[in-house]
């Protein structure tokens, strides 16, 4: 599991063993892969309920992927806050600032998956664990989403073995 | 231990494990818009391809997937499998090819309707026929000399016409 560094500042990625790209760089490759999109959407064609053909769902992937580029794009330059508002609390009714918090970054039915390190006095840091293509209201509804989740709780588990914790793990610990 | 003292361990002992290497996202990103032009045509092609694919399939039709196309195409499936991926720079054959074997258009450019011109076929007997096309008899050198550009004036307002001969 590698660590790596991203065009944004304070932005990282992960880059899991045995997978040609960083996660950041798979998803959007996915997000335009064809064979990959017509495959995903022919398996999920109930979640899109009638509203999508299948083509119509391949080629709105690939233009809100484009759209989502261009706002990670616009984040070159940034600062502090406009990385903070970038992402959002995973589950939208938590509002306690957490460390290792679990976050999102969306466009339309697109996802980007982080956690937060989040230190007193420093600007906070955002690792990429993943992301998918969302259709249902709760990730645990489907296989793909049942894996970011592992995902990203798999990620929690290595920053703490590397001595970054959360705030309850520390409170565990001092117990 | 204080608490505070802990807490501002984490971000170190995070960039202690960041990786000399870069994500590879922007470079690929940059590529991508550098190609527009011909990726957008390559995505919707591969759609295409694909979407015809799985109609096959539900007809039991060949050639029902990348394995059956690239049979057809005689190809790897590792090359059909690139193609489907939307962002191949195709040849003109091959697209045809694929669109022959799938019998759908993949691609078109609008056509300009070809127009010829009819000679007079001339015999003896026959002096040409009515319903075809003429083309302007040839002119004599004289004719040729009094039509043949007519000066063009500029006026004062920058319109043109041609004078009469």
């Amino acid at each position: 599991m590698e660590i790596l560094s991203t065009f944004v500042p304070r932005l990282y990625t992960f880059h899991y063993p045995n997978v040609d790209f960083d996660e950041l760089q798979r998803v959007f490759q996915e997000w335009k892969d064809v064979a990959f999109l017509t495959n995903f959407f022919t398996e999920n064609e109930q979640d899109l309920h009638g509203e999508y053909s299948i083509e119509e769902a391949v080629v709105t992937t690939k233009s809100y992927a484009k759209s989502f580029e261009k706002k990670m794009r616009s984040l070159v330059n940034s600062d502090s806050d406009e990385l903070n508002r970038f992402f959002a609390n995973l589950n939208n009714d938590e509002y306690r600032v957490k460390e290792l918090q679990r976050q999102k970054a969306k466009q339309n039915w697109l996802r980007l998956y982080a956690l937060r390190i989040s230190q007193e006095d420093m600007e906070d840091l955002y690792v990429i664990t993943g992301g998918m293509i969302k259709l249902t209201l709760r990730m645990e509804e489907r296989d793909h989403g049942i894996e970011e989740l592992n995902k990203i709780n798999r990620c929690r588990d290595y920053l703490k073995s590397i001595g970054v914790y959360d705030l309850d793990s520390f409170i565990e610990i001092c117990l | 231990m204080p608490l505070n003292m802990e807490k501002n361990k984490n971000i170190q002992n995070f960039l202690k494990q960041v990786s000399i290497k870069d994500s590879g996202w922007m470079k690929q990103a940059q590529w991508e818009e550098d190609n527009e032009y011909w990726l957008e045509l390559s995505f919707r092609i591969a759609v295409r391809i694909s979407l015809t694919l799985s109609a096959n399939k539900k007809a039991n039709v060949y050639p029902k997937n990348q394995v059956e196309l690239a049979e057809a195409m005689g190809c790897t499936p590792q090359y059909v499998s690139k193609l489907m991926k939307g962002q191949e720079n195709m040849q003109i054959e091959t697209i045809c090819k694929i669109g022959r074997i799938l019998n759908t258009k993949l691609i078109e450019v609008p056509t300009v309707e070809v127009k010829q011109r009819q000679q007079i076929i001339r015999s003896d007997s026959n002096f040409g026929n009515l319903d075809m096309l003429f083309t302007p008899p040839i002119k004599s050198k004289t004719e040729q000399n009094t039509e043949q550009s007519a000066p063009i004036k500029v006026n004062a307002d920058n319109t043109l016409y041609a004078l009469a001969a």
